[in-house]
């Protein structure tokens, strides 16, 4: 008797918390930078959650591990890459809807080379990078998050005369900042 | 080629540009050169009616009977050759340029009718003429509403204002919820409200307030992140300035209230007639109004000439109200040296007594009720109480002669005891003096020329001797009867075998067979005390009077009142007040109100004086009876002098003077 009913009240906590699940807020992203993408197709993720009104707290990784070479050496271009982040958002309004600005911290460790001239750069870099931008709600559930900013650190590095030859030009470390910008599509829910 | 034409062109421009400034100031200048103003005069409409009206009836001989004696009366003229009288042919005359005019009150009101004027010079068709007709009443002046004069291209400037101001105000969003992004607004709620998000496609009724987001937000506040604010102060702005820039964009607004005429003249060939009619209502002492005009010539806001003021128009105001009778009228009034009044009391004696027992029933109460009125006539200032009668009537039970008796002794009882209340109440008015003139002292001159106090004499009370004369009226059956007939406790049949038994003519055989009926006891108990009442006559004589009556006279003050409002020119008031008198002020009442059969019911039969012919006259005249009218004028006329000239006050009797030409050898001696 009291089983039957103990489980009757299992059941119905269950369905009150699946139906809350239902109705509640969309507090949770995930998207992908359209940017990087198009930049020899850097494979990138970046998730997040609000945490009050006005903030969420964002983390993200991208990975590019290829070589773009078509058969010719001599033509060989890469810009191999891991890199991770994490970092906090500020939203005036509302988390996920208007302007934002936000910072975060990075890690990078690169191999960039053929794209421009022919001398190729590898090393770690750490730093961070300071954001600004204004997410447009397209729908219920997708947001296009434009955004652009700079980032910039300490870096490690190596430079080589091409991207296949071990020729060191160059080696040290030294402070360095690099634009960038953002077009994400985001799922919001 | 190609340098010539563009010298050609540049002529043509600038002979163009000179041509519209130059075309404007011209007729300006000669507006102002020659001080140009429309003019005033009267409606030339109205003297064609009444001229129709005089050449309608082209009867221009007339018959009359003069005492018996049969006259012929014509219209006629004073040749000029021979200086004789002939007969004389209406001619039509061109312009009346009068420059005065007579019009009659009727019925407190007064129709003031006139032409504006205004010659072709003046209009333009980029102008605004304003004309303001000032009228002048006695010392009061009140401007009229303006007739406007419109130019076309002036009313086009006005309404491409409007045009423009019309605009505006469509660009202005009022509808403050068109300025949220309801776009957003929704997605945002979608997201963070989803409960209300569910309600906002439910028809039922939800309190948003309720519903909070996630992390606080309240749709409230959404509403208010998603408003664009700088349009909505842009717009409110917009709305708050929108009488500044009304004023911006139409210089010249279009009035619309106030104003007798807003026209709009396309062609300026011929000169502008407008046919102006006021009503004012009348007031006492008017006797004329004088209108003058004054105007402006406006291009859009600017005032570009003001015209002079015209010479005054004045219209003379005849109203009946002047015929009124004010000699004062009295009511006769017939005053008697004797009053009387009277009062009953029902004093209680025990039965077969005649002395007052003031224990018994109401007696005090009553008693005392008659003193106060024997004091009060005792003290009335108009009247000396002169004497008392009181009669006594008794209950039918017991014998006649014994119940006339004890009624005789028992008003005599009343009498004494009156009396005596009156002696001792002029003793003790005595005292009261005599006390008075006991603690005051008065210098006296002794024979001897010697001054010493002296006592001062008593004055005598001014209690007048009253004699008291008792009677007895026996058994009271009148009082009886009538009693029985009001009773409501008994029924029919006992009041019908009551009057029955008021047939017997014994009244105590009567008495002794009632007695056997069932209703009696209630009648000796109830109605039979009722019936041993004292009635107080008091018989008064007027002071100081000797005569028996005389005759005053009084003002008539109701009549006069009605006179008063009839000079007031309130006639329906006054009606109100003369109606029941049917005189001769009555009539002229009736005579301003148009109530002309009335009024010719009273008027005909009152003596034939002056103003009554007069008033026929006018009454014949408005029922189109032109010989009775001009019969009853003429006899005015003849009877006093002054009714030839104020025959021109009054339109109706105008009519007639011009239509046969009367009074003729009288414009003569005044032109003499």
């Amino acid at each position: 008797m009291f089983r039957i009913l103990r489980r009757k009240t299992t059941v119905a906590i269950v369905a009150l918390f699946a139906s809350s699940i239902c109705v509640s807020a969309q507090r949770y992203s995930v998207g992908t930078n359209t940017v990087d993408l198009l930049s020899l197709g850097t494979v990138n993720a970046e998730a997040s959650i609000a945490v009050s009104q006005h903030y969420s707290i964002h983390v993200g990784a991208e990975i590019n591990p290829w070589t773009y070479h078509n058969g010719d050496q001599e033509k060989q271009v890469q810009a191999r890459q891991n890199s991770y982040w994490g970092g906090i958002r500020f939203w005036p309004w509302h988390v996920y809807s208007g302007w934002w600005a936000g910072i975060d911290g990075r890690y990078s460790i690169y191999n960039l080379g053929g794209i421009i001239k022919r001398e190729t750069e590898e090393g770690d870099a750490y730093g961070g990078g300071l954001y600004g931008g204004y997410s447009i709600m397209l729908n219920e559930l997708w947001n296009l998050d434009l955004g652009f900013g700079v980032w910039g650190g300490y870096k490690k590095y190596t430079t080589y005369a091409c991207p296949t030859c071990g020729v060191i030009l160059d080696k040290g470390e030294k402070v360095f900042f690099v634009p960038d910008a953002r077009i994400a599509i985001q799922l919001i829910f | 080629m190609h340098k010539k034409s563009t010298i050609l062109l540049v002529l043509i421009l600038t002979g163009g540009f000179f041509g519209i400034i130059g075309c404007g100031p011209t007729k300006l200048q000669t507006v102002k050169d020659r001080q140009l103003s429309a003019s005033l005069a009267l409606s030339r409409n109205e003297i064609a009616e009444e001229r129709k009206i005089i050449e309608q009836k082209k009867r221009d001989t007339i018959k009359l009977n003069f005492d018996g004696t049969e006259m012929i009366l014509m219209n006629a003229i004073q040749d000029e050759e021979s200086g004789e009288m002939v007969a004389h042919e209406v001619l039509n005359a061109a312009v009346i340029t009068a420059r005065f005019r007579n019009v009659a009150e009727r019925n407190g009101k007064i129709d003031l009718r006139f032409e504006v004027i205004v010659p072709r010079e003046m209009m333009d068709p980029k102008w605004e003429l304003q004309f303001y007709p000032d009228m002048f009443i006695m010392e009061d002046s009140t401007r009229l509403d303006p007739v406007i004069i419109t130019g076309t291209e002036f009313r086009k400037e006005q309404l491409r204002g409007y045009e423009l101001y019309n605009k505006y105000l469509r660009s202005i969003i009022t509808d403050t919820t068109a300025f949220i992004d309801k776009r957003n607004l929704n997605i945002w709620i979608a997201r963070n409200i989803p409960a209300l998000y569910k309600y906002h496609n439910d028809s039922s009724y939800v309190d948003t307030a309720h519903f909070n987001s996630l992390f606080g937000p309240t749709e409230k506040e959404a509403i208010r992140h998603y408003t664009s604010w700088h349009r909505r102060h842009y717009h409110e702005k917009r709305w708050k300035n929108r009488n500044k820039k009304f004023h911006q964009l139409v210089k010249a607004p279009i009035q619309t209230e106030g104003v007798k005429m807003d026209t709009v003249i396309r062609d300026i060939d011929s000169c502008f007639v407008y046919t102006y009619t006021q009503t004012i209502m009348t007031r006492p002492k008017l006797r004329k109004v004088d209108i003058v005009l004054s105007g402006e010539i406006f291009q859009q806001d600017q005032r570009l000439y003001t015209m002079p003021r015209t010479e005054p128009l004045t219209f003379y105001i005849s109203s009946l109200s002047s015929f009124v009778d004010g000699t004062e009228r009295y009511l006769t009034k017939v005053l008697e040296r004797r009053a009387a009044a009277n009062t009953a009391c029902y004093v209680d004696f025990a039965s077969g007594k005649s002395d007052i027992d003031m224990t018994l029933g109401h007696n005090e109460e009553e008693m005392g009720r008659i003193r106060g009125n024997i004091l009060t006539l005792l003290d009335n200032k108009e009247f000396d109480l002169d004497s008392i009668i009181i009669s006594a009537s008794a209950s039918p039970e017991g014998t006649t002669s014994m119940n006339g008796a004890l009624a005789s002794r028992r008003a005599a009882s009343v009498a004494k005891y009156f009396d005596n209340f009156i002696k001792h109440y002029r003793d003790s008015v005595q005292m009261v003096l005599d006390h008075e003139a006991r603690n005051s002292f008065a210098i006296v001159l002794g024979d001897d020329g010697t001054e010493r106090a002296g006592r001062v004499e008593a004055k005598k009370a001014d209690i007048p001797e009253i004699t008291f004369r008792s009677r007895s009226n026996g058994e009271n059956w009148p009082l009886l009867t009538f009693l029985v007939d009001e009773d409501t406790t008994m029924t029919e049949k006992d009041k019908r075998s009551f009057l029955k038994y008021l047939e017997i003519p014994n009244v105590d055989e009567r008495e002794k067979k009632m007695q056997k009926e069932g209703y009696y006891r209630y009648m000796r108990q109830n109605l039979y005390p009722r019936l041993r009442t004292v009635r107080f006559d008091f018989f008064l004589a007027r002071k100081g009077m000797v005569k028996d009556t005389v005759h005053t006279t009084e003002l008539d003050t109701v009549y006069m009142k009605g006179v008063e409002l009839l000079k007031e020119r309130d006639y329906k008031g006054a009606l109100g007040y003369l109606r029941d008198y049917r005189d001769y002020n009555t009539a002229i009442a009736y005579v301003s109100l148009d109530y002309n059969a009335s009024a010719m019911a009273i008027l005909q039969e009152l003596p034939k004086t002056a103003p009554v012919n007069y008033m026929l006259a006018l009454l014949y005249a408005r029922n189109d009876d032109d010989q009775k009218a001009v019969q009853h004028y003429m006899e005015a006329c003849r009877q006093d002098h002054s009714y030839v000239f104020r025959g021109n006050l009054d339109p109706e009797i105008y009519v007639l003077i011009q239509r046969y030409g009367l009074n003729k050898e009288d414009d003569e001696y005044s032109d003499l």
